[in-house]
């Protein structure tokens, strides 16, 4: 504590964490210290008491209100959201039309957050089956920089990771942020990658924000210089595009391109869907391909078919159904077990299997993607599916 | 776990593992300094509350992917900080047309700190002038300035916690061209119209 204060200036004590504590909370044994070292010397005597004005001064903005919003209402609402494995979350209603309708509604199952695997290693025993779990998908991706070098999101602390030209670029958890300090002359092409079972959050150097969902990646440049800003994406991805009329935003997903001027829209372009489908919320899109274009309005949706190169535009979608991967939940309408299959086994990294017939009838419910697979798949159960986890394999037979 | 921990790390450490306890004890400390912040980036209260129901929700889902944190509040705020950018743009549909280059996600959010002239300051009638004019000063201050002064004296946290929870880079490994030395000057530019000097040493810079 002596080694600083001799000889020191008012704007020093201004920067000194200890000065500031002592002026703002006034504790009676720290009185003495600067006490003396006032008396001590007239001139510290005059570098505190102006210091101690100024800072008085600073710490007397207006105070707010803060009893508008309670400590423990926050808190249950967390708590709440916590037990129930998610927030937003519906309750679930699961129809099988090949049996008797079953409807099961998930809230009183008390489903909970599990993220790590869960293996229950049993002794070897033909009548006992050992359990077997796989842990829901999380925060994973690859980042690419211009000139090739490769850096795992997963594994690297949260801060300033990495430059391209005048772009800074800044990780915090699960999303990355792309920050121009400068004026960049060159297009430097990075690329996200997320693998089967990861996602991953971006903010690019122009404010838009990305979803990227597993299996997906989206290619684009550092910071937009240009006259346009464009990217490319494969797999599914949730964009919310900032506005700049002067630069229009262009996304290439396979055949299509969905050109926007500020908005927000969905784009899922996995290729075993056989189908790749935009799908807006705001804003304004044009969708090309192929020498077709459509304008799309929120609530629509574009559908092109790469095999036959078929543009079509539907109204009225459930926008909720297109967004709900990066709201943390799965949407099943009307799915069959295959649908559920492909969507499932992107997010936990698993293959689906069929043993003997594939078993018929749809399926409606909205489980949180929180949940470890052996959970998810007892819910799906309910409905009178039989559904087994081996290893990294779920064996679905009826 | 029957008493709260006081070693941060310890706390947070503990937290990840999964204790309950240790993560109520996390937001007890922090709540409160949590909406008061948030009170100062926002009016609505509707927002405020999302933002800090979500955070604590996000972490403790994320727990176990979360890396080791020195400062609690420091790391909180820096997380709290982004999701309030991220519900501010999109409830007020920012156009953002042109980036300020040193911050470019917060360039339209305001940031609430005003001060008034209190009497009982102005001891000496010659005093009355000065402090007349650092209250102005004060009050001239950009949203970033004022909350860099918010975040350094009412929340008391290290310059290095303040630029990252604001997004600015001070770390000795990357080499801080002249532009980006004259952008953290011209934030921290602050102390010059408080008549004080800046002490770049006392941030790792390397030029």
């Amino acid at each position: 504590m002596q080694k600083k204060y001799i000889d020191f200036t008012e704007e020093q004590l201004l920067q000194d964490p200890y000065f500031i504590k002592w002026v703002k909370h006034h504790k009676g044994k720290d009185d003495a210290f600067w006490n003396e070292l006032m008396a001590s010397n007239p001139p510290n005597l005059k570098e505190i008491e102006s210091a101690a004005l100024k800072l008085t001064i600073i710490l007397s903005a207006d105070k707010n209100d803060t009893s508008v919003i309670s400590k423990d209402e926050v808190w249950n609402s967390v708590s709440a959201s916590i037990y129930s494995s998610g927030s937003n979350i519906q309750p679930v209603i699961y129809k099988w039309l090949a049996a008797a309708s079953v409807v099961v509604l998930l809230t009183f199952l008390g489903i909970y957050i599990n993220s790590n695997s869960n293996t229950i290693e049993q002794t070897a025993n033909t009548e006992v089956e050992k359990v077997q779990d796989v842990a829901p998908g999380g925060n994973k991706a690859i980042l690419q920089l211009a000139d090739g070098s490769t850096i795992i999101l997963d594994s690297t602390g949260n801060g300033n990771i990495a430059s391209q030209g005048q772009t800074k670029i800044m990780k915090i958890d699960g999303q990355l942020a792309y920050n121009a300090f400068g004026a960049s002359t060159e297009m430097l092409y990075n690329t996200i990658s997320t693998p089967r079972g990861g996602q991953y959050q971006l903010v690019l150097a122009d404010g838009s924000k990305v979803w990227l969902n597993a299996a997906s990646s989206i290619r684009f440049p550092a910071a937009f210089t240009g006259k346009e800003r464009n990217v490319e994406i494969t797999g599914e991805v949730y964009f919310e595009v900032a506005h700049n009329e002067k630069k229009p935003f262009t996304v290439k997903a396979g055949s299509m391109a969905v050109q926007v001027l500020g908005t927000h829209f969905n784009v899922n372009a996995y290729e075993d869907e056989g189908v790749i489908k935009t799908t807006l919320l705001e804003g304004s899109v044009k969708v090309n391909s192929a020498g077709q274009s459509a304008i799309l309005r929120p609530g629509q949706q574009a559908l092109l078919q790469p095999e036959n190169s078929q543009l079509t535009t539907v109204d009225h979608v459930d926008v909720d159904k297109a967004v709900a991967w990066k709201n943390g939940y799965f949407y099943f309408d009307n799915s069959t077990i295959e649908d559920i299959g492909r969507q499932v086994s992107r997010w936990y990294d698993v293959t689906f299997t069929y043993e003997g017939k594939i078993p018929a009838g749809h399926f409606m419910g909205k489980p949180s993607r929180d949940l470890s697979l052996s959970k998810l798949l007892k819910i799906i159960e309910l409905s009178g599916v039989n559904l087994k986890i081996k290893d990294k394999n779920v064996i679905v037979s009826e | 776990m029957l008493r709260p921990i006081y070693d941060n790390s310890k706390l947070w450490q503990t937290f990840k593992a999964g204790d309950k306890d240790a993560f109520q004890q996390i937001y007890d400390e922090n709540f409160q300094a949590l909406l008061e912040y948030g009170m100062r980036l926002t009016q609505d209260t509707e927002l405020i509350k999302d933002a800090i129901h979500d955070l604590f929700v996000k972490i403790y889902n994320n727990k176990s992917n979360l890396g080791d944190v020195k400062n609690i509040r420091a790391y909180l705020f820096t997380s709290l900080r982004l999701s309030f950018l991220n519900k501010i743009s999109r409830e007020k549909k920012v156009v953002a047309t042109e980036f300020d280059e040193h911050f470019p996600l917060d360039e339209y959010v305001p940031f609430d700190l005003h001060f008034s002239i209190e009497n009982e300051y102005i001891k000496k009638e010659s005093q009355a002038l000065q402090v007349k004019s650092m209250v102005e000063s004060l009050n001239q201050l950009s949203p970033r300035q004022k909350e860099i002064i918010y975040l350094q004296y009412y929340q008391e946290l290290t310059y290095d916690e303040i630029a990252e929870i604001m997004g600015i880079t001070v770390k000795a490994s990357y080499k801080l061209n002249a532009r980006a030395l004259e952008a953290l000057k011209k934030v921290l530019s602050i102390f010059v119209i408080l008549n004080i000097n800046l002490c770049i040493d006392s941030v790792a810079l390397n030029n």
